[in-house]
């Protein structure tokens, strides 16, 4: 892991230096003065040559210093703190609604197999994976805000609801300081943004869910199981799921981390401050330290998403030994 | 299979027949502005972008303002001024009384701290400041002395910008005096505006509240509190707007006003702004080192058409200066599209057929400038000139700017003035000196004549006197065509029908005088 982290960190680092742009000018302001742009340079240790940046830098993140954001000029440590709690809570919620909607979707897809029903889910999940994230998501607001004004529009949490900051997940900050009001804010402000980022995870999921689970009713022990006289849904649930689950785990999986990198247009449509726009942000404006820091967050959270997959695998499947 | 088609009936019926909830309505004391942009951070001193300036408006003073519909200069934190016959010193006589957030006194000693704590951070908005001061003095509690290098006019114009120019308390920065309070002001701000900083919640919203020892009192209907909502979509900001959810709609492009101006609870106004979009050509290499060729292209762009690129809510500029700055002049001459005249100046360049192509750039944040070059592409190719349409994010577009050799042949930009006066466009935008990456000079044009009349605006008082330079080198730039002036950039504020008391101030226009401001 921690040869990875230095081989992710030294690419970035390099590569990012190819990026065009100046970022003590793009952090200066475009009308800044070059005095004022060298002075930002050398506070900020850009004029320092390449190298001894690379090793101050690495040596810094053994430290647990990410480093200063250009372009806030916060640490970037803390920007993280403040960003990537916003992404965590709306990925999981949209993983959340992705297994909530997506398994049982695919099994009834299985079940009803080239039925009226079956058409038409297999219609709605190719229309959910053909439609943008944020053209679903200023459809979701047009109906639910707009029209019908039950579900608000932007933001994480209701004006005066924000409960006490301990882990940066608003829900589960309110669940642990008992805040009801805010947790019930939290969860209506989480139902479009989540839908719209769930939407093409569900319809992937729930069509994976369908072809695995019809693969695995195709087996012998399936028939056998049928032949001994058990309900239809014993045999589904209790022999078939577990089987069929496998590829449709590797799925969700993936899900997670394209969830986590395409949450930007439904941050940008929902105001979500997560940290896809703090991303986009910090490339727009050449922001060095704060690219390499959401780059070393991501690889961690990749593959600690890889870790838990591969042991949830052996769970389900004993056959599976590492 | 009844029972589904029954569901489904009735789902669409719901959603058909169900009439529109009626809107939200927000407290009255509290005033919700929707605006795209959030400020990177609330130091007057560092600060210099579009998002600060509500926050700036609202929580910092300065010791003067302006008034652009008087094109004056007025009083703020200072209440009078005296400038001297060499205009090298600024004597200000300061308003007494007057407090900060945390109950500061403010002073001639809070005008060096903060002027003195910008120059020697020296960032952004500083080179205003550094360029100009050469010292500070307290004379007394009331009275503070600015010693200029040189003279310059617009100085005094100078101060009312909101970057740089605003005074935060003394007492806050002494609190924080290891860093120079830059980690303080990072996220809070401390000065003498009718507002104060109550809460920043980063990409949400930043809330303000009435300042009740705020010198100027509290007399007339005003309000509470503010709610600067952070609102990174346009078009989910309009719903908020007409869901009442948010009072004033800012940032919301003039081509998606038309929903907007149709329902009667909410007021749409486009004002004009002092920001200029234009196309700087590069004059450092053939074809356009040639001013017919330069001239041609001037006169190849159809300029009434480009207009519908802002939704028809703009007209041509008129020289170089925009409406309401001094040196404006209508009865200047233009360009106008005229592509027999174009063909004949190409011809005499010795491109008859034209026979050359010309990469175009235009910025991704100032999306206007892709339609333009579009819309010039077809009248450029009856001339027989390719044009090539390249977008640039804004760190290529200075990338490629800061060097002559890969400063793209065409490109589209806007420019917004620092300070209400002609030479906030004229100095960096077509002086000689001041090419990239030193000014804003792209098109890297250098008429040494027109230089040392740039020069002479800047000391020249007399205003008649200064009215005819300012119309010379205009009129010289007209000439020598460096760039392509287009029009003045609009900017939409949508309100709720019941805000009252905004005044749009081209100077600030990204901003709000909510001291005025109340809801009924």
């Amino acid at each position: 892991m921690v040869i990875t982290l230095l081989g992710v960190l030294t690419i970035t680092f390099f590569l990012s230096r190819v990026l065009p742009g100046d970022p003590a000018r793009l952090a200066a302001g475009i009308r800044a003065g070059p005095e004022q742009v060298e002075s930002l340079r050398r506070s900020l240790g850009l004029d320092r040559p390449l190298a001894e940046q690379y090793v101050r830098y690495i040596t810094s993140v053994m430290r647990g210093d990410l480093g200063m954001s250009i372009r806030t000029r916060r640490p970037v440590m803390a920007d993280l703190v403040e960003y990537f709690p916003a992404t965590v809570e709306l990925t999981i919620f949209a993983i959340f609604l992705c297994i909530l909607l997506g398994i049982p979707l695919g099994i009834f897809s299985a079940v009803r197999q080239e039925t009226l029903v079956d058409h038409v889910l297999r219609v709605a999940a190719v229309a959910a994976v053909s439609m943008p994230s944020f053209w679903l998501g200023l459809l979701l607001q047009l109906v639910f805000f707009r029209w019908l004004g039950i579900l608000p529009a932007t933001g994480r949490v209701g004006l005066g609801f924000r409960p006490t900051h301990i882990t940066g997940l608003y829900v589960l900050d309110s669940i642990i300081t008992q805040n009801w009001a805010a947790l019930g804010s939290c969860l209506k402000h989480l139902a479009l943004p989540a839908t719209a980022l769930a939407a093409s995870s569900v319809a992937q999921i729930s069509r994976m869910m369908r072809s695995s689970l019809l693969e695995v009713l195709s087996h012998d022990y399936v028939r056998t199981a049928r032949a001994k006289g058990l309900k239809e849904s014993a045999v589904i649930l209790k022999h078939a799921l577990r089987n069929a689950l496998l590829p449709t785990l590797t799925i969700i999986g993936l899900q997670i981390g394209i969830l986590l990198s395409g949450a930007v247009p439904v941050e940008v449509v929902f105001s979500w401050p997560g940290i896809g726009l703090y991303a986009v942000q910090s490339i727009v404006f050449v922001d060095f330290m704060a690219i390499l820091g959401v780059t070393l967050l991501m690889t961690i959270v990749y593959s600690g998403i890889n870790l838990i997959v591969d042991v949830l695998y052996g769970v389900l499947d004993p056959r599976i030994q590492y | 299979m009844k029972f589904s088609l029954l569901v489904v009936g009735c789902l669409a019926a719901l959603l058909t027949a169900i009439p529109r909830l009626t809107t939200a309505s927000t407290p009255l004391e509290t005033l919700f502005v929707g605006v795209t942009e959030e400020p990177t951070m609330l130091d007057p001193a560092i600060d210099y972008t579009f998002g600060s300036v509500p926050v700036f408006r609202a929580t910092y003073e300065r010791l003067v303002t302006y008034n652009s519909r008087t094109g004056m200069v007025e009083p703020e934190l200072a209440a009078s001024w005296e400038i001297s016959e060499d205009g090298l010193v600024y004597t200000f006589y300061l308003r007494p009384g007057v407090k900060f957030h945390d109950g500061a006194t403010f002073d001639a000693y809070a005008v060096k701290t903060a002027y003195e704590r910008a120059m020697t951070i020296n960032e952004g908005p500083a080179w205003m400041l550094t360029t100009y001061v050469k010292s500070i003095d307290v004379v007394d509690d009331l009275i503070v002395r600015i010693n200029l290098q040189h003279p310059f006019v617009p100085f005094l114009r100078i101060l009312t910008s909101y970057w740089g120019m605003g005074i935060p308390s003394p007492k806050a920065i002494a609190e924080h005096v290891e860093d120079l309070g830059k980690a303080f002001f990072r996220e809070h701000a401390v000065g003498t505006g009718p507002y104060k900083l109550v809460e920043w919640v980063k990409g949400q919203y930043i809330m303000l509240e009435r300042f009740e020892d705020y010198w100027r009192g509290w007399p007339e209907k005003h309000l509470d509190r503010i709610v600067i909502q952070i609102v990174r979509d346009t078009t989910t900001m309009a719903m908020l707007l007409e869901r009442g959810e948010i009072d004033i709609a800012y940032g919301i492009p003039v081509a998606e006003l038309e929903p907007l101006k149709a329902n009667p609870e909410i007021v749409v106004n486009v004002y004009d702004t002092y920001t200029t979009n234009m196309i700087a050509m590069n004059t450092t290499r053939p074809p356009l080192n040639d001013v017919r060729v330069r001239q041609a292209l001037s006169y190849s762009f159809d300029y009434d058409s480009a207009m519908e690129v802002f939704a028809g809510y703009t007209k041509p500029l008129v020289g170089q200066i925009p409406p309401g700055l001094l040196g404006y002049d209508p009865t200047l001459p233009r360009y106008v599209f005229d592509l027999d005249r174009a063909r004949e100046l190409l011809a005499q360049a010795g491109y008859p057929h034209g026979g050359f192509t010309l990469e175009y750039t235009w910025v991704t944040e100032e999306p206007e400038g892709r339609r333009i070059g579009i819309l010039w592409q077809e009248a450029l190719r009856n001339l027989g000139i390719e044009l090539k349409i390249t977008e640039v994010t804004v760190a290529g577009h200075w990338d490629r700017i800061s060097h002559p050799e890969t400063t793209p042949d065409l490109a589209n930009y806007r420019w917004c003035i620092d300070f209400p006066d002609a030479l906030s466009i004229l100095l960096p935008l077509y002086h000689g000196d001041y090419a990239p990456p030193v000014g804003y000079n792209i098109s890297r044009w250098s008429n040494p004549r027109i230089n040392e009349l740039i020069d002479k605006a800047g000391i020249e008082r007399d205003e008649e006197v200064r009215k005819q330079i300012l119309r010379e080198i205009q009129l010289l730039l007209l000439n020598d065509a460096p760039n392509i002036w287009i029009t003045t950039v609009p900017v939409a504020i949508c309100m709720r029908k019941n805000v009252h008391g905004f005044v749009f101030e081209p100077a600030y226009f990204s901003s709000f005088n909510f001291y005025d401001m109340y809801k009924d």
